[in-house]
């Protein structure tokens, strides 16, 4: 063999070698424990115990995506449990579960076992179509242990879609001097019958307002309204693709009927304003979500004792929180199911879950006392998880939503700041601009 | 035949990066105009729809033109500003009065490397409505009465951008321009000089000329980097709220919705409409070809 015959070989084996490893990137290929279709970030829990049996004899890993960190307490009870199935967690955003799902499928990539799914991409992720009927076979889930304002919400044809796992009743909490200075008691007795209406609300607001010489107002932002408003809503806005005009119209005139009294402030939510001003005794009033107290109370402000809940005019509502699902096709459905069917319903897995801070939607688990029993620092000693829990639970409904509710959530997000700054926009200005949003984003909608 | 397998080691060489580009460059690319030719959701079946979705472009709820026009105008705003900001700064950096060059190039480049995630919530935090500093000010200056809405109102609101595209690109341009300032023949400057011209003068009659192709570099690059805007306006306007909360896209009556931002919402945020999403992307694509084109012919002629 002379040199240049040797050179063509070493460099044929090299193009080869190239081109082979190239393809070898490209392929990916696909991990035993399916994580390999998730970009985020795995990180194995559980056991580590692979051998031997226990919990209906099941065994193997299940891949979680979730955005939550992870409840120990409720995993290790899990395990106890169930020791030989283990959980992979992949980090997702809330925001980006809809959109990972789409990529995932449309690259032909595997989905993992179990989503969690934030409320604001419910309707979304339900809308793909590509969720279990969890009240069907072989999950058969028992719905009667879950709340009655539950099933519409997370149901579409009647096919059960994701299983509850956080609570997210709303109140209304408030300042209690202010309202001792302004009503004469801070007693949310005294305070609900005071308030029976939101037209009573407004009324007393207008005297607040005039008191305080404009100083103190109800709410910080009208967003704060809207939210509740939309909860409370007795209907569905849409019913497929046909909007319910006139339960849409009745919000946005309350609303313009807040903004024109006065008493709702212009911060916009979730800005630095909005969270600083839980700390001043300029606003009385806000709505007040079960994860409220925790996540946003407290860290705004230092001072112990100051809030109140009380039920709010209309009863209670459903803002935020969370569920799971399993989609079609997930390898290890039956381990997933375990695992929401163990969290979300049963007693061991409430209690476990209110260790690491969630109260979950197992309805039998409230009936007992001491499980409601729940204070927070900024709210004194007032048993606030009874109030939750077993008050404004037993006046909130929930209504079901489609895809369609997450473009009038934009169309609304732009009237409300419209608005907010701009007085003689009203009723009708307001009802135009959502008709043309709604006509650009989703044509299919008839009104 | 003997030509062929003489010329074989170019081809094979060349062909690991064929490959990569195939994969990862001209198959997007087919892919995406098929996609764009289609209505799809990315989880049902494609349906072909011709060029609806390009037709659709020119309808004013695509809010395609309206996006193209508030991206030109950001451009046609900020780059002049970013390239007078940083000449200047050059200038004076080149010149003999400032000490301390290093530090200065340093400190006015900074803004360019800092991250668009912090660039916008740097300047949320500055123009909040009710916290923000520059109210503030404003407030305690006695200048207003109540503070200004910066982020709700439409003017504003483009404003705010402007400022933040300026502060971030000036460093850039600066850069380039220190450059093209090393370039320039000193003997040029002495002769002028020694001819009795004013440092004005000599700026005007030789720098100046002298930098005019890095100025035509800077412009076609900026143009084209202009027309990719997302992320500042995105993450000043699109709130920072739970998952739950619902952030105006766009901005204030849509006037600071860029063609890449108008793309992203559609194929993957409030819709997605990948094939509209892709018809946008290809929409985009062709401006950009046109500047590029326009660009270059601009570049041709000054080197001639």
């Amino acid at each position: 063999m002379n040199a240049a015959s040797k050179a063509k070989r070493i460099a044929w084996m090299v193009i080869v070698g190239l081109l082979t490893g190239l393809l070898a990137a490209c392929g990916g290929g696909n991990a035993e424990d399916g994580s390999s279709s998730a970009s985020g970030q795995p990180a194995s829990s559980g056991s580590g115990n692979d051998a031997g049996s226990g919990g209906d004899g099941l065994k193997g890993e299940f891949v979680l995506w979730t955005w939550e960190p992870e409840h120990p307490t409720a995993l290790a009870a899990f395990n106890k449990k169930y020791p030989n199935i283990k959980m992979k967690r992949v980090n997702v955003a809330a925001e980006d579960v809809p959109k990972k799902l789409q990529t995932t499928i449309a690259s032909g990539g595997e989905l993992p076992d179990v989503i969690r799914i934030e409320r604001g991409q419910k309707a979304k992720i339900f809308d793909m179509g590509i969720l279990e009927d969890l009240s069907g076979a072989p999950y058969n889930a028992d719905t009667s242990l879950l709340f009655d304002y539950d099933l519409p919400a997370f149901s579409v044809d009647g096919k059960l879609l994701s299983i509850p796992d956080d609570m997210s009743i709303a109140g209304l909490a408030y300042i209690k001097s202010l309202a001792k200075e302004y009503f004469g008691t801070d007693d949310p007795k005294e305070l609900e019958g005071m308030f029976a209406t939101w037209d009573d609300f407004i009324a007393k607001g207008k005297e607040v307002l005039e008191k305080s010489g404009g100083k103190v107002k109800m709410v910080p932002s009208l967003g704060d309204v809207n939210d509740i408003l939309k909860g409370q809503r007795p209907e569905s806005y849409f019913d497929g693709n046909k909007l319910n005009v006139p339960v849409l119209e009745n919000i946005v005139s309350t609303l313009v009927k807040f903004r024109d009294s006065g008493i709702v402030d212009k911060l916009d939510q979730w800005t630095p304003a909005w969270n600083a001003s839980f700390g001043t005794d300029k606003y009385m009033f806000i709505e007040s979500p079960v994860w409220m107290p925790q996540y946003v109370i407290d860290p705004n402000d230092k001072k112990d004792g100051r809030w109140a809940l009380m039920v709010p005019p209309g009863g209670g509502f459903v803002r935020g929180g969370s569920s799971h699902g399993i989609p079609k096709g997930a390898k290890h459905a039956d381990l997933a199911w375990k695992w929401i069917e163990f969290t979300s319903m049963s007693q061991e897995g409430a209690e476990a879950q209110k260790t690491d801070g969630v109260f979950t939607h197992y309805k039998k688990a409230y009936e007992n006392k001491d499980f409601t029993n729940w204070t927070w620092r900024n709210f004194g000693d007032q048993n606030i998880g009874e109030k939750y829990f077993v008050e404004i639970s037993a006046a909130t409904k929930d209504v079901p939503e489609n895809i369609n509710d997450t473009y009038l959530d934009e169309a609304m997000s732009i009237v409300l700041q419209t608005l907010s700054k701009d007085s003689s926009f009203g009723t009708e200005q307001a009802m135009d601009r959502i008709r043309k949003e709604l006509k650009a984003k989703a044509p299919n909608i008839t009104w | 035949m003997h030509t062929v397998k003489k010329n074989w080691a170019p081809y094979a060489f060349l062909s690991p990066y064929m490959l990569f580009y195939t994969v990862f460059g001209l198959f997007p690319i087919v892919f995406s105009f098929y996609v764009s030719l289609t209505s799809w959701d990315g989880i049902g079946d494609k349906t072909f729809v011709g060029l609806a979705n390009y037709k659709y472009l020119f309808d004013p709820d695509s809010h395609f033109f309206q996006s193209v026009g508030n991206t030109l105008l950001f451009v046609a705003v900020t780059l002049p500003l970013q390239m007078a900001i940083g000449l200047l700064v050059a200038t004076l950096l080149y010149s003999r009065w400032v000490k301390w060059k290093g530090f200065f190039q340093l400190v006015n480049f900074m803004p360019y490397i800092v991250t668009p995630v912090a660039v916008g919530l740097l300047f949320n935090l500055l123009f909040d409505w009710q916290a923000g500093f520059v109210n503030k000010v404003l407030l305690q200056l006695g200048l207003v009465d109540e503070g200004v809405y910066w982020l709700g109102e439409p003017l504003y609101a483009r404003i705010v951008i402007a400022v933040m595209l300026i502060w971030k690109g000036f460093g850039y341009t600066m850069v380039f321009y220190l450059a093209g300032m090393a370039n320039v023949p000193k003997d040029l400057h002495e002769a002028a000089y020694v001819d009795g011209a004013s440092g004005l003068r000599a700026f005007f009659s030789i720098t100046l000329p002298l930098l005019k192709p890095v100025t035509v570099f800077i412009v076609i690059t900026g143009i084209i980097g202009g027309l990719q805007l997302l992320e500042e306006p995105m993450l000043l306007l699109g709130g920072s709220g739970m998952g739950s909360s619902v952030a105006v896209i766009g901005g204030p009556d849509r006037c600071c919705l860029t063609t890449v931002w108008n793309m992203y919402d559609t194929a993957y945020g409030s819709t997605t409409r990948y094939g509209l999403g892709a018809a946008i992307a290809y929409g985009l694509c062709l401006i950009i070809a046109a500047f590029s084109f326009a660009g270059a012919r601009l570049y041709k002629g000054d080197s001639e």
